[in-house]
Parts: C-alpha cells; structure tokens; sequence
C-alpha cells in the first residue's frame, strides 16, 4: 500500500485543471503483458491521486476536509485516498462514499490507539479494516503482541479473512496468535488463510475443523513454516535468487 | 413515547418508595433540551462537524472548541473504548449476494514474478468480452488495466507492477460486473461498497 | 416513520433521516446524560458523543434490538467513560480544592428551574455506579433483566447497587435536610 501524507499544496492546481496529476516515470496502471517478458519500468512508491473529475464538487469540498483532519490527526491519507477512489469507481453515492471514508478513518484511529502510534500506515489500514469486519480490539491487540511494530500486515490480513468467513474470532485469534508468534510464519499464515477459504466451500463446520488440522501440523512441525502450503496455490513472495 | 417512569417504578424494596417517587420526579421535572441544543446535535452529526477534543481547564470549566466544515459531512474521531460489535450477518439483496454466488465458481492465482511484479491470472465460469484488474494500484480505474485473453474467453491475465505491502484489488467484467477472487483475502462488505480482495507483497528478500 | 424506517434510510445515506432518530430520541438521553453527568455541558457533550458514535455504527446496528435500547447502551458507555475520564483530570488536581469542589458537585449551575435540587446534589455525589443503576431503575423505569443487557452485569450486582445507592442518598438526604 502507498504509504505517505497527501499535502494539499497541489490540491487548488488538481482542482483548476480538473485531471489526475502526472505520475512520473511510475507506471499508472499496468501494462497488462501478454508474453512472458517482465515489465522494463520499475515499481515507485506512488502516492495515490484524488482524480477531481470523478467527484462532483460538494463531495469533493467534505473530502478535502476530511483528509484535513486525517492529516491532522497524523493518520494515513493514502488508504482515505484509495477507499474514495473505489467508491467512485463503484459509482457509489456521494454520501455513502463520505460515510465510508469517515468509517475508515475513525477505525483507523481506533486501529492506531491500540496497535500503537509506531504502526505503519498499511497497519492502520489492515487493522481498519479488522475492526470494521466486527474484530475486537483486545484481538488486535493480541495479535500486535506476537509481531512488532510494522510486521503485523499479515496476520491481521488473515484474522480478518477467516473471521469473515464465520471462523469464530476468539479461535481465529488464538490460530493466528499461536502461528504469528513462530519464527519466520508469515507463510504459514497465508497457507491457514488458504486452507480455511478452501473448506470453507466444502460446508458449515468445515473451516474450522482444518484450522484447527492446520494448526496442529504447524506447530508440530509436520507442516514447514516458510514453505508453500499447497501446490496450486503459489505463494506471494519472490523466487529465491 | 410515554413518561412510562412515572406510571410503573417498582421499589426494590418497599422502603425504597419514598426515594423512588423522589427520584422520578426529579427526572420528570428535568429542564428540557432547548430546540437550539438538539438542533446543535443534529447538525453536529448529519453535517458532521469536526469535534475537537474537548479541553477542560484544571477549574473543570469547559472549554469546548468547536469548528464547522465548510461543507457537509467532514469526518469524525470519537474517542470510545467500546469495542465495535459484530452483527449477525445481514442479507443484502444488492448485487454482493449475485457476486458471491458468481464468484463460487471463478479461480483466481496471484503469482510474484521478478522486477516487483505480480501475475493475477483468473479463470471464469462464463466467457466475458474483457475483463479488468482494478485497485489501490491504478485509483480503480476499470480502463487502466485491462487484462489479457488466454484461453477462450474464459482465462484472463495480467501483470502489474507492485511496491511491497498491502493491496486491495478487484475485477471487473465487461466494464459493469465487479468480482473478487474467491479464495484470495477479502476486505470490506456490509457496509463498505462490497467485497475486495486483498493482498500483502513482501519485500524482495535482499 | 418507524425507527426501522429511519435507519434503513440512514443506512442508504439519506442525509436527514438520522436527524430524525436524533430529534426523537434526544431528549430521552439528555434527561439521563444529564443526572448521569451532573453537569450541563458534560450532558450535551455525552449526548452528542452518543448520536455520533451510534451513527457511525448503525452499520452494526441489529434490528433485533430496539433503538432505543441500543441507543442507551452507548449512552450509559459514554457517560461512564466521561465520568472515569473527569475523575482522572480530577485526581491530577488533588492538591487543588477548586478542581475537587467542582468535580464532586457542580450542579450549582443546573439549579434553577430544579425543584429538587437537593436530591439533584445527592445523586450528583453518588459512586457512578450506583448512580447508574440507581437511575436506570427508578428514573427510566427499567426492568432489572433490561439493565442486565444493557450494563452487561448480573441483576443481583445491578440490585445491590440500586440498595447501595438508596442508602447512601438517604444519608445524604438526610444531612442536608436536617
């Protein structure tokens, strides 16, 4: 995620001229290859643009404000950004677009009060949207007990994911809490997001009892921690060198 | 809604009665809101002021700032300790449940590849005409990224340039029908614009 | 419109139909926020406080339960917040007489227009707690079990604080009348 304030200095020029500011040698989207050639451009932490042409003009004039207090209030502006871009892409209403970004920042206000002010801006943001799935904050709170300050992106991602899908949170907390804690388990994270998605299709029940298998071949050790879980689902990291 | 305090109190005790009465009275003879305070209240939520915290002076006088948005509806942090409470799951009969049963049957990889980019390939139950990838990535712009045909219509691909960290992300079919990936983390839904995927890049290992 | 009605708009982000849940119910929680707090702008700041934080929740609101009672959950949360957060400041200033004074009793200011403003001090000088209780029961006329939900205690603890709280107001009462 972009991490970084917003300044409005810019803002009066992005408002005149109406377009989305050039972005620099960073691409703007993708280009979407079809042959297996990488990509020649390299990846630049881009701050995301509010694209004034995609808001009428009162909607517009309250985000302003609220990315104001936000900044204010030393919160991420970035994930405020995103979540009004979204909202406009989805052709959500003007109010509903305000009321998602007030939501989101007063969660990521709480997220910060008990994940810490040290917590990185995708922190807040994974934490945000934590306790906007219901997750209480004592969870959180446990979960940034097992991973220090900027680690905890993935358990959180996880915790929310296999509550959502109806894990109940007081065994969603201690699954992830139990595996974050290990050395070096952020794969083993993702393959406990992998395995409760997976039977959550299969039925009622199912989710929970292979958290819990998973759980047992992972701190037995029968289950590697750094290797991929399962082999058609590959792991988000890079190849080894 | 009716004084209803008033008309059905039951003491604890039956010596309470005389503190009961006392007490009830008291509370029905309360100085009502002025129309200016609830008004206040009103307008401090439906316009969303932004709140300041309140400052008290060490002689408990409050010193409450307030100041208005220049528009309606500006953010607010409230400062609470309750913990948000979670809901029996609502049905919606907006396109979320559509999706979902949509999305039972799409099958969706994301792979890293080297530079810093990531592969998003997904297979669909029903050929589309084009499919887009959109997110944090390209400001959700359904026309930035549209992904790549494979076979018949049903496999699309795409690969996009990402910087470590947390990404949200979706799919759109045939610029009007979003979608998410399953199996892959998801984000949002009650009461948000409906579901995203997620996902976390970590840093090349160095 | 019903309650059901309101929300539901509020929820599709019609801007005006939370004003009217707020003008309905406003003065409910004013009256309780008000003894609660024993202090005028402490009461309209717990009030407001409340309204924002249950509209920033109605996401979550379940219709299962009645507004109302939801309503006043927050309400009982905040004012008891408020209420540890002024005994905090209070205690920061315990060499200063002033800053005790006036966060024991300050309902000098609230007086007229009170008749009973005896009973309004003593209840201003009861334990939170029993302060809580003792207005849920014999001022909104709630049912011990009704309490239950909304405090998350036990009806006997609820029972003993109502007790408790009758007591100390007899005593106090008592005092000051003479």
């Amino acid at each position: 995620m972009m991490t970084g304030v917003l300044v409005a200095v810019g803002f009066v020029a992005q408002l005149a001229a109406g377009t989305v500011p050039p972005r620099g040698e960073a691409p703007a989207g993708a280009t979407a290859a079809a042959s297996s050639r990488p990509p020649t451009r390299s990846v630049q932490q881009t701050l995301p643009q509010l694209d004034v042409s995609r808001f009428d003009s009162l909607t517009l004039l309250t985000l302003r404000a609220q990315l104001d207090l936000a900044i204010e209030n030393g919160l991420p502006t970035a994930p405020l950004i995103n979540r009004a871009l979204e909202g406009a892409a989805r052709r959500a209403s003007g109010a509903k677009i305000l009321q998602v970004v007030r939501d989101h920042m007063a969660a990521m206000a709480h997220a910060r009060d008990v994940l810490g002010a040290k917590s990185s801006a995708d922190e807040l943001d994974a934490g945000a949207s934590a306790l906007r799935a219901g997750i209480d904050m004592r969870t959180l709170a446990s979960i940034r007990d097992t991973r220090p300050a900027g680690s905890a992106v993935i358990p959180l991602t996880v915790l929310t994911d296999i509550v959502r899908r109806g894990v109940p949170e007081p065994t969603a907390r201690d699954a992830v809490a139990a595996i974050s804690k290990m050395p070096s388990s952020d794969e083993a994270l993702r393959g406990l997001q992998s395995t409760v998605a997976k039977n959550d299709f299969r039925g009622p029940g199912m989710a929970v009892e292979a958290l819990n298998r998973y759980l047992r071949g992972t701190i037995s050790g029968a289950n590697p921690l750094a290797a991929p879980v399962s082999p058609d689902r590959k792991p988000n990291r890079p190849p080894p060198p | 809604m009716t004084d209803r305090h008033v008309l059905s109190i039951q003491p604890a005790e039956a010596d309470d009665g005389d503190v009961a009465e006392r007490v009830a009275a008291l509370y029905a003879s309360t100085p009502r809101p002025t129309a200016e305070q609830i008004d206040r209240c009103v307008r401090a939520v439906r316009a969303g002021s932004m709140h300041a915290p309140v400052r008290r002076s060490p002689f408990g006088i409050p010193a409450t700032a307030w100041w208005w948005g220049a528009a309606a509806a500006a953010a607010v942090i409230v400062a609470t300790t309750t913990p948000w409470q979670r809901l029996a799951t609502r049905l919606q009969t907006d396109s979320t449940a559509v999706t979902a049963a949509v999305n039972a049957a799409m099958r969706g990889t994301v792979t890293s590849i080297s530079g810093g980019a990531v592969e998003f390939d997904v297979v669909l139950p029903t050929g589309a005409k084009n499919v887009a990838i959109v997110g944090d990535f390209n400001g959700w712009d359904a026309k930035a990224s549209p992904m790549v045909r494979g076979r018949g219509n049903t496999t699309w691909s795409a690969r996009i340039p990402l910087a470590p960290g947390r990404h949200t992300y979706a799919f759109v079919i045939d610029g009007e029908r979003w979608i998410v990936d399953p199996l892959a983390p998801q984000v949002e839904g009650d009461d948000g614009y409906g579901p995203a995927n997620a996902l976390v890049l970590a840093a090349p290992s160095s | 419109m019903t309650d059901a009605e309101l929300i539901a708009r509020t929820r599709d982000g019609d801007p005006d139909a939370f004003g009217q849940l707020v003008s309905r119910y406003y003065d409910a929680c004013w009256r309780f926020a008000y003894h609660m707090m024993g202090q005028r702008a402490d009461a309209e700041d717990a009030v407001q406080e409340s309204f924002l934080r249950a509209y920033l929740a109605i996401g979550r609101y379940d219709e299962r339960d009645q507004f109302r009672g939801w309503l006043f959950r927050i309400l009982t949360n905040q004012c008891r917040n408020a209420l540890v957060a002024r005994g905090r400041r209070a205690r920061r200033f315990v060499q200063d007489d002033i800053a005790m004074d006036k966060a024991a009793a300050p309902l000098a200011a609230i007086a007229p227009g009170v008749e009973d403003a005896a009973l309004s001090r003593a209840i201003a000088q009861l334990d939170p707690n029993q302060r809580e209780a003792l207005l849920l029961k014999y001022a909104e006329g709630l049912e011990y079990t009704q309490m239950a939900a909304m405090t998350g205690l036990g009806e006997s603890a609820l029972k003993m604080r109502v007790k408790r709280g009758v007591e100390r107001l007899r005593a106090l009462l008592g005092v000051i009348e003479e």
